[in-house]
């Protein structure tokens, strides 16, 4: 049964399940305690010890449902090629599953399968005793495992890279944003996101929570106990640095060139507002459109349409940024303060109207900074009619953003600032 | 790199030891489990590994453990996080205050000691002589996790809701929950006597890593279905009518797939039952719906939804 269950095992990293050794190993030691007379039992067990997220389970049940089946029906399918159990799963593009070498042990004859509907074969009385042959045997078939997908992913890694570096999943960082995604790539994307808002999170919350800590500062304890007159200092005190939260103002192109790096940054910024005292977002056009209410109600990424039909929104219009920072530079300034961080994001591709660059610097002057998000390649900057220059002087920092990293990098530099 | 848990049954696994028997006496504590849900306190009980539960909020999560201790006759250790949970909440801190107290009080004492001595080296190496006596078990605060480790009675350590701790502290849990030992570095390594039933709940907030994935078995637990759940009224609300607690399950089964925002739990469910059967309900009227569904739902575009839908 061991190694009917490596197969198994071999079979679930194909179709891009992540099982370890230390799993697979758990797995067989599971089985050995529920024993194999109940097939519905052997799969929950199996799905317990090796699956580790309920986004899979549908793949795994598919799989099992294949892999252990009576010899009866398989008997029927033989003609098919062996790896057929997978063929019907669809959920989840594979793209190794083209190199798997179709191994010796998914071949080997059935009748393991049919062990399934015998009486268990290792019952609990005698499993202390055949145990540690038992372990034995496991062990070496998961090494042999182990070996066998280091180099089939060695291959595979070659593969892909000779093949076309873009589509490379673990490349995730280097996924250029600002070109439409295929719908169900974009919910990964958004995930993604979401992953590194929760990392530059945590790591602030350890920021502040160090800084809130202080340190222990000696010449103060002591003179404050001997001011009490115990002459032992029982309070201790500390020098503690204060972290005030920062009030986030984003202010983001939406028009189609730009639509899908507006939408993640939007979408990272939402997720890190615990970092900030208040986060603001602006959307536009030929106009600025106040969204911070809509973001507030919002579900990612299903209503983000719905920001499209804003009602003052022209999303047909030309962008024309002198308008919109002369608009803002009136409508919002008031709101603006010292603690104020305005976040601009947009390819500053003016359709030649009047930049309007002074109401820019009027703006830098009641705020604490201006930083520009460009979703562009710096070569393309400045070129055509893109007035980015023109802006720059008003802006503490201009930074491109057309790839994940670079999503990253502008988060980061956020965050210290 | 693992033990041979077959070899050493704990009082514990004697107790579970077959999925027959778990499902049995968590239903006997009044907690009905599906078939998944024994398989995996079955596994995480005989092999001694930790168990990550996840699932919507209220589908009896946290009550698991809870019965788990109940059934095994440990005693249920609890520890709750939420961000900014650090080692000193989660693991031990030195009492201070008492360490000081202690130094006061003994000033004589010591100062009889150190009378003996002739010079300040002598003085500072027959007191690094006695530390030991300031950095004792004695001055040690423990909190959930050494307790748990500690522990002479068998004990099912809950840590609930990991999702709200941050990453750090995640991670900082692998070593303890593969090796179930701590290092105090005065003391040195605290090893468990015997291993504690480790139960994790996350309300999937946020993805946990894979790393503590890999050191668990994993259970999710959905909603549950019409007659699993028509089992749980009708065992936690004594005295219900049969025909009104069907039309309550019924009724909130057809809420769940409205896809609202906060789908009813089914803590929800009870509440709202114990409810209907206070007001003397008999049957499920539109009247009444619209009077009590604030204790099933607790949003307001929720409340208006699914009154719309029931309307029709």
């Amino acid at each position: 049964m061991t190694s009917r269950i490596v197969a198994f095992i071999r079979l679930l990293r194909t179709q891009g399940l992540p099982v370890s050794v230390a799993e697979s190993l758990d797995a067989l030691h599971s089985v050995s305690q529920v024993g194999l007379h109940d097939r519905d039992l052997l799969r929950l067990t199996l799905r317990t010890a090796l699956v580790k997220s309920h986004r899979d389970f549908p793949i795994f049940d598919t799989l099992f449902e294949g892999f252990f089946t009576v010899p009866r029906r398989r008997r029927r399918r033989r003609g098919q090629s062996p790896a057929s159990p997978s063929t019907g799963v669809g959920q989840r593009p594979v793209p190794q599953q083209n190199g798997i070498p179709v191994t010796s042990a998914q071949r080997t004859p059935l009748t393991p399968a049919a062990s399934v509907h015998r009486p268990a074969q290792a019952s609990p009385s005698d499993t202390p005793e055949m145990a540690s042959e038992e372990t034995a045997q496991m062990w070496q078939a998961l090494t042999e495992l182990e070996q066998e997908w280091q180099e089939h992913m060695a291959a595979a890694q070659q593969a892909r890279a000779a093949a076309s570096p873009e589509h490379n999943e673990a490349q995730h960082a280097q996924t250029r944003i600002d070109r439409p995604f295929p719908p169900d790539c974009l919910a990964d994307m958004y995930r993604e996101v979401e992953r590194l808002a929760a990392r530059l999170l945590s790591r602030q919350a350890l920021r502040t929570r160090r800084a809130q800590a202080g340190r222990f500062d000696i010449r103060r304890t002591v003179l404050r106990g001997l001011r009490s007159g115990t002459e032992v200092p029982f309070t201790r005190a500390y020098r503690r640095r204060k972290i005030s939260k920062l009030r986030l103002i984003v202010l983001c192109d939406v028009s189609g060139s730009v639509w899908q790096v507006s939408t993640f940054l939007l979408k990272l910024v939402h997720t890190l507002q615990a970092a900030f005292a208040s986060v603001r977002s602006l959307v536009f056009v030929n106009s600025v459109v106040e969204v911070t209410e809509l973001f507030r109600r919002m579900r990612f990424p299903e209503d983000l349409e719905s920001l499209r039909h804003y009602p003052q929104l022209n999303l047909f219009g030309l962008s024309d940024f002198g308008r919109v920072f002369y608009q803002f530079s009136q409508d919002f300034v008031q709101d603006l303060r010292r603690d104020t961080i305005v976040l601009i994001l947009g390819d500053a591709r003016n359709n030649a109207f009047d930049p309007q660059a002074w109401a820019l610097t009027e703006v830098r002057q009641s705020c604490r900074r201006i930083i520009w998000l460009n979703p562009e390649p710096r070569r393309e900057w400045n070129t055509g009619d893109s007035i980015i220059a023109s802006y720059a002087p008003a802006c503490d920092q201009i930074l491109e953003c057309w790839t994940f990293e670079h999503l990253a990098q502008a988060a980061e530099v956020l965050l210290q600032t | 790199m693992t033990h041979n848990p077959a070899l050493s049954p704990s009082p514990a696994a004697r107790r579970l030891a077959a999925v027959g028997d778990v499902s049995e006496q968590f239903t006997a504590a009044d907690y009905v489990c599906s078939k998944e849900t024994a398989t995996a306190v079955f596994l995480m009980v005989q092999l001694q590994r930790p168990l990550l539960v996840e699932g919507p909020p209220g589908v009896g999560k946290t009550e698991l453990a809870k019965v788990l201790a109940q059934t095994t006759e440990a005693q249920l250790i609890r520890l709750q996080c939420y961000e900014g949970l650090d080692e000193a909440k989660a693991l031990y801190e030195w009492e201070y205050s008492k360490q000081l107290l202690y130094v006061q009080m003994l000033k004589e004492q010591l100062g009889t000691l150190l009378a003996t001595t002739t010079s300040l080296n002598d003085a500072v190496a027959l007191l690094q002589r006695q530390e030991s006596a300031f950095f004792s078990r004695h001055f040690l605060l423990p909190r959930p996790l050494l307790q748990a480790i500690v522990a002479a009675q068998p004990t099912v350590l809950l840590i609930d809701e990991i999702d709200r701790a941050d990453q750090e502290f995640e991670a900082f849990l692998l070593e303890i929950l593969s090796d179930f030992q701590i290092s105090v570095p005065e003391l040195g390594t605290l090893q468990a006597s015997q291993r504690p039933l480790v139960v994790l709940t996350s309300n999937a907030t946020r993805s946990l890593s894979e790393a503590l994935r890999r050191r668990c078995f994993y259970l999710y637990i959905d909603h549950p279905t019409l007659a699993t759940e028509l089992q749980i009224v009708q065992r936690k609300v004594p005295g219900i009518d049969s025909r009104l607690a069907t039309h309550i399950v019924q009724f909130v089964q057809r809420v769940r797939q409205l896809s609202l925002r906060k789908p009813p739990s089914i803590s929800e469910t009870l509440d709202w039952a114990l409810a209907l059967v206070v007001l003397g309900a008999s049957v499920l009227s539109r009247d009444l719906i619209v009077e009590t569904l604030n204790i099933l739902l607790k949003d307001k575009d929720d409340i208006a939804r699914t009154l719309r839908e029931a309307g029709r």
